[in-house]
């Protein structure tokens, strides 16, 4: 999966939340009165769509849609995820 | 009425002495499972009783309190069972908790020997005699025999702190007796051997009172989550690695999980939630897609240890709108009254109280406390006020209806507004606050706080965060801020919502 479409689909995945309908790409959600649980909602939500997962301790210590793009390119496509889904 | 469980002759009246029970008679049952590794009843036991002599060394004895740093480790397993053998009470720490906060508990509590980490803070700062996670040998090492006390079933089991509505934590003492009569012989669960319950909740949080000893009292296994805050993919794997079968989540949680992660709960016997009110969709969804489950509502404060009242649901009572808190659990009586203490009729709102053997002995720095009470007109035992409103329904079950007092639910903590409001008008550029909680669909209960900034200063939300980090722990700190020259208050000086739903 190309980085771009990794960051369109989190980009478009915050801005569905109320809080975050104008969030830009360098903005810190936790400043935004985001919740953690949102976060893990958020979580949940783009790994379903790009089927890589990231622990979610790293993905609330890099709180910008920057830096999820980063940690989700890295990521390798969850094989082990799938084989508990089968 | 009769509140006293230990009529039933055979049982035990503490803790350790059931769990030892077992180590006993199912000696090779698997205890504990945690990252990979497994112990059996017997091992665990003789790896508490080394700890326990230890501690026995170190003058630990009835009715003093051990302070441990929380995690979910073996360490911290066999801890808690050494302490309760030598008659003290354990008291969980949050070493993420902000220093001042965590030397107030440590105080209060008058800890007579601290169990923690080489590398926390609580360890570089306490001068009290202290005992390292790292020094391995003491949480390995077995001893076959080890002469636990037998005390009284009203002796302090474990301390744990709470939003007073008063705004001061205050330290809730509770016994063996409350937690024996929460996990055996009870009418809202029957764990079994088979079971797995996963030690989930962080255990400074009276959930992990039902993880740990609704497991270790009835001869079943608890697991340890592998992680440390929430992260859904290791749940996932150890729910299905360990092959658990009982999972506690709290309402925002089972929210969570149900709308957008309803697989992890596939391996499951029996789903508890509480902490708030649950969804009724949420419920349904669940069990139509799970028609063996069986789904429990919990509802308690600390003081009546964990739960007060349970209402179970399966395929054959989905719930309709509401979902009722149920009824009382086995050992636990519940009064709904008016301020007179009268009885209200049913459907009408009153106030619950409950009494039993759940109730707790009260609290450590706070003895006079107007909250737990005696009054021959209720019940004869000790009685405690929750502050919670309910009523009950045409089939006797009782359902929630929200606080009496400032307090709420955050992330399933209870939280008093009057404590965060007090922490943020201590910030040197403010001139005073107001803190409210907003509510999402999801079910998520976020605190926001509306700040009046003194003029010619400014404040960011980072800002204030990092210095109220400093002073509360982290469900209490807000997640929004907004900065205004003035409070959204009416011509009477309350708070005007319709003022803050335009902000």
């Amino acid at each position: 999966m190309e980085t771009k479409e990794i960051e369109s689909l989190i980009l478009n995945s915050f801005r569905e939340k109320e809080l975050m309908k104008n969030i830009e790409l360098n903005e810190d959600f936790f400043d935004l009165g985001v919740s953690s649980l949102t976060v893990v909602e958020l979580q949940i939500v783009v790994e379903k769509q790009i089927n890589r997962t990231v622990e979610t301790a790293k993905l609330m210590a890099a709180p910008t849609i920057a830096e999820w793009v980063e940690l989700y390119s890295k990521a390798e496509t969850n094989a082990s995820t799938e084989a508990l889904d089968a | 009425m009769n509140n006293n469980p230990f009529s039933r002759k055979t049982q035990p009246s503490n803790i350790h002495k059931l769990f030892e029970q077992y180590a006993i008679t199912n000696p090779d049952n698997i205890a504990v499972k945690y990252s990979g590794e497994s112990i059996t009843y017997s091992v665990l036991n003789a790896r508490a009783n080394n700890l326990a002599s230890h501690l026995k060394a170190k003058n630990v004895g009835v009715s003093d309190i051990v302070a441990l740093e929380m995690s979910h480790t073996i360490e911290f397993v066999v801890s808690i069972i050494a302490i309760l053998k030598c008659g003290a009470a354990y008291l969980p720490i949050d070493s993420q908790l902000p220093i001042h906060r965590i030397e107030k508990y440590l105080d209060i509590a008058k800890v007579k020997l601290l169990i923690a980490n080489k590398t926390s803070q609580v360890s570089s700062l306490s001068t009290l005699p202290i005992i390292l996670f790292e020094e391995k040998g003491l949480f390995e090492q077995e001893l076959s025999e080890f002469q636990s006390i037998n005390g009284e079933p009203d002796s302090r089991a474990y301390v744990m702190f709470t939003s007073g509505s008063t705004g001061d934590p205050k330290g809730v003492e509770v016994p063996h007796r409350a937690v024996i009569r929460l996990v055996k012989e009870t009418n809202y669960i029957s764990v079994a051997e088979t079971d797995c319950i996963l030690q989930f909740a962080p255990a400074n949080f009276d959930a992990s009172t039902f993880e740990f000893w609704g497991a270790l009292l009835n001869g079943a296994c608890v697991a340890l989550y592998s992680g440390k805050g929430l992260d859904p993919n290791r749940l996932k794997q150890d729910l299905v690695n360990n092959n658990v079968t009982i999972l506690w989540l709290t309402a925002a949680l089972f929210h969570l999980v149900a709308d957008k992660f309803i697989d992890v709960l596939r391996p499951l016997r029996v789903l508890l939630a509480g902490g708030d009110v649950l969804s009724a969709k949420y419920i349904r969804k669940v069990i139509n897609q799970f028609p063996d489950i069986t789904m429990i509502n919990g509802y308690g404060p600390t003081e009546n240890t964990t739960f007060t009242c349970c209402h179970k649901m399966t395929k054959n009572n989905l719930p309709d709108t509401n979902v009722p808190i149920g009824k009382a659990i086995t050992g636990t009586n519940v009064f709904i009254l008016d301020e007179n203490f009268n009885p209200v009729k049913d459907g009408r709102l009153g106030e619950l109280y409950t009494s039993g053997s759940g109730v707790a002995l009260g609290y450590l720095n706070d003895s006079n406390n107007q909250n737990f009470f005696y009054n021959d007109k209720i019940d004869t035992g000790l009685i405690y006020r929750t502050g919670d409103l309910v009523a009950r329904n045409e089939n006797g079950e009782i359902l929630f209806h929200g606080r009496k007092d400032n307090q709420v639910k955050i992330r399933g903590y209870r939280v008093s507004l009057e404590e965060v409001k007090s922490a943020i008008v201590k910030v040197k550029e403010v001139v005073d606050a107001i803190v409210t909680t907003k509510k999402y669909e999801s079910g998520d209960q976020i605190l926001v706080a509306y700040i009046q900034v003194k003029e010619e200063h400014e404040l960011s939300p980072k800002s204030i965060k990092s210095m109220l980090a400093k002073i509360l722990p982290d469900y209490m700190i807000p997640d929004s801020f907004i900065f205004s020259e003035s409070l959204p208050i009416n011509n009477n000086g309350k708070v005007d919502k319709k003022l803050m739903s335009t902000t």
